[in-house]
């Protein structure tokens, strides 16, 4: 058996103690003091330490890897979408994923069932430590969605709603995943649309929209559909000529320049040809949760024009998943801790 | 002593120097390691602590087969093993092996300056002394910090471990030649004589 003593050095044996080696070779003052001189002080120190840094190493790496574990999703997730779009309107949105950095099962395509034609490509990532947010934009063109589903898109009303997608991962497994909703309205408006946007600016979860009226016409009203899963999340506001300054919701003092609150609105109001009206948008995100619910929104104008009174979807309101790192590492604990 | 040394020395090299193609290391570790330990076991008489290195030289030539036959990393700094691989792989293969590496080495510094200081080649000694205690003070943060660098970004930490690495570079390098100038040195000793009766 080796023993410790035999590994790191030890007493001398009898022949070697007398200052001589065992060829009878004079010895050069190495065991003057009566233990063998070792790369140590004393064997016990090397036992003692080789023990000590072997203990401190397992730990380390015990807790490290625990912890990365820990912070790894089990596979990809799509993000709980809501989106409207309009058919044939040369849409865009996104669909957004967040999977693994470095991970073997990452998802490289989606195609979605039914608007094949759409085309959807990887646009970018946003990289944290673990994770990586994939933007995957999708564009939808006059073939992807007015000639495939609204052939009679005239007389349609009701929105074609899509809740999954197929998904191409890197290690060759295709899943269908449920993204939340893609609810696609026909266009109602080929051409002449009575009230346009004219200039919109949005960052990631506000912007405005400027509309402008194509004929004399009223706005009964401006609502949007969800607004009950939305909750206070969204705020609209509505702006009218000198009633609005120059927009940055970045600076909280120049909130009275924002707008008028669009629920203390008094609708109707008369817009006569040329005229034009701002409506603003942001997100609050009042819970660490609310960036995995995505938004693009169609906000519905009642429009009442000499002839009919209509439903117009002229601006886009969205919002664009940007969480913090503490926010990420939550999600992806709770993913972990679900059953 | 001089071939055994030799044995020591090209084993040596082949462990710490990967040179691939594709999956394949072509400078085999396995291989390496198992240089060592027949070196280990041809002076294993005069240095008595050799009977303990050439087991550790074996398990290290055990643990590092996944990594020639196989295409799938045991590298503790790659994701696919932290991400995949088993509790035990993670051990075996990545913990217990680098632990390991820092003991063989040990033993590679201490047998030769034993025995060059039995022998008054006080020269010899000094090197393999210094050159152990240079790798063991470059290594120990090396082990030590990096599983960290998995989880935090602290700044330092690279730039300690940039310094470190080339630190035990150098200190490779110098235990390297102290094996051939242990080969050298203490080329008269017969390797089939025990000159360390202890057990």
């Amino acid at each position: 058996m080796i023993l410790p003593e035999s590994i790191f050095g030890s007493r001398l044996s009898r022949n070697e103690s007398k200052g001589h080696g065992v060829y009878g070779e004079k010895q050069t003052g190495v065991r003057a003091s009566g233990k063998e001189q070792t790369l140590f002080q004393h064997y016990r120190t090397a036992y003692w330490g080789f023990i000590g840094l072997a203990v401190a190493v397992a730990a380390c790496w015990f807790f490290n890897v625990a912890y990365y574990r820990e912070s790894q999703l089990e596979k990809p997730v799509f993000l709980d979408h809501y989106i409207e779009a309009e058919s044939g309107s040369g849409a865009i949105f996104y669909l957004y994923v967040l999977e693994n950095r470095g991970a073997e099962n990452r998802v490289e395509r989606i195609r979605i069932p039914g608007l094949e034609e759409a085309r959807v490509s990887l646009s970018w990532c946003d990289t944290y430590r673990y994770q990586e947010l994939a933007h995957f934009e999708v564009f939808l063109d006059q073939e992807a969605a007015s000639e495939i589903y609204f052939e009679n898109w005239e007389n349609a009303e009701e929105p074609i709603v899509i809740e999954q997608v197929e998904a191409m991962y890197t290690d060759g497994s295709v899943l269908n995943e449920n993204i939340g909703q893609i609810r696609l309205y026909p266009r109602l408006y080929s051409t002449d649309k009575p009230l346009s946007a004219q200039h919109t600016t949005m960052q990631s979860q506000s912007g405005q929209s400027t509309v402008m009226a194509r004929e004399d016409l009223k706005i009964a009203g401006v609502d949007y559909d969800d607004a009950s899963r939305l909750g206070n999340r969204l705020e609209l506001y509505w702006g009218q000529g000198n009633e609005v300054g120059e927009w940055d919701f970045e600076r909280p003092e120049d909130e009275r320049i924002i707008g008028k609150p669009i629920n203390e609105v008094e609708f109707p109001i008369g817009l006569k040809l040329g005229e034009d009206a701002t409506v603003r948008y942001r997100f609050q995100d009042a819970t660490a949760h609310d960036w995995t619910k995505v938004y693009r929104l169609l906000p519905r104008f009642q429009v009442e024009t000499k002839q009919e009174t209509i439903e117009a979807r002229p601006m886009v309101v969205q919002y664009d998943p940007y969480p913090r790192e503490d926010e990420v590492r939550q999600f992806v604990e709770e993913r972990r801790d679900r059953p | 002593m001089k071939p055994a040394f030799a044995n020591l020395f090209w084993g040596l090299l082949l462990v710490w120097v990967d040179i691939r193609l594709s999956a394949f290391d072509v400078l085999n570790d396995t291989v390496g390691y198992l240089l060592i330990a027949y070196g280990m076991h041809r002076i294993s008489k005069p240095i008595p602590l050799f009977r303990f290195g050439r087991w550790l030289a074996a398990l290290l030539a055990i643990i590092s087969i996944p990594v020639t036959f196989s295409e799938k990393s045991v590298s503790l700094f790659e994701q696919p093993l932290l991400l995949e691989g088993t509790w035990w792989e993670i051990w075996i293969s990545g913990v217990l092996g680098e632990f390991a590496l820092l003991l063989l080495v040990y033993t590679l510094c201490e047998g030769p300056s034993r025995l060059a200081k039995s022998r008054g080649e006080n020269g010899l000694f000094e090197h393999m002394r210094g050159s152990w205690y240079v790798y063991l003070f470059s290594v120990i943060p090396l082990i030590l910090i990096s599983p960290f660098l998995l989880n935090f970004d602290i700044g330092v930490l690279p730039v300690i471990l940039l310094i470190a690495g080339g630190v035990s570079l150098i200190a490779m390098l110098l235990i390297l030649y102290g094996l051939i100038r242990a080969g050298r040195d203490l080329h008269r000793i017969n390797p089939d004589r025990r000159l360390d009766i202890r057990v």
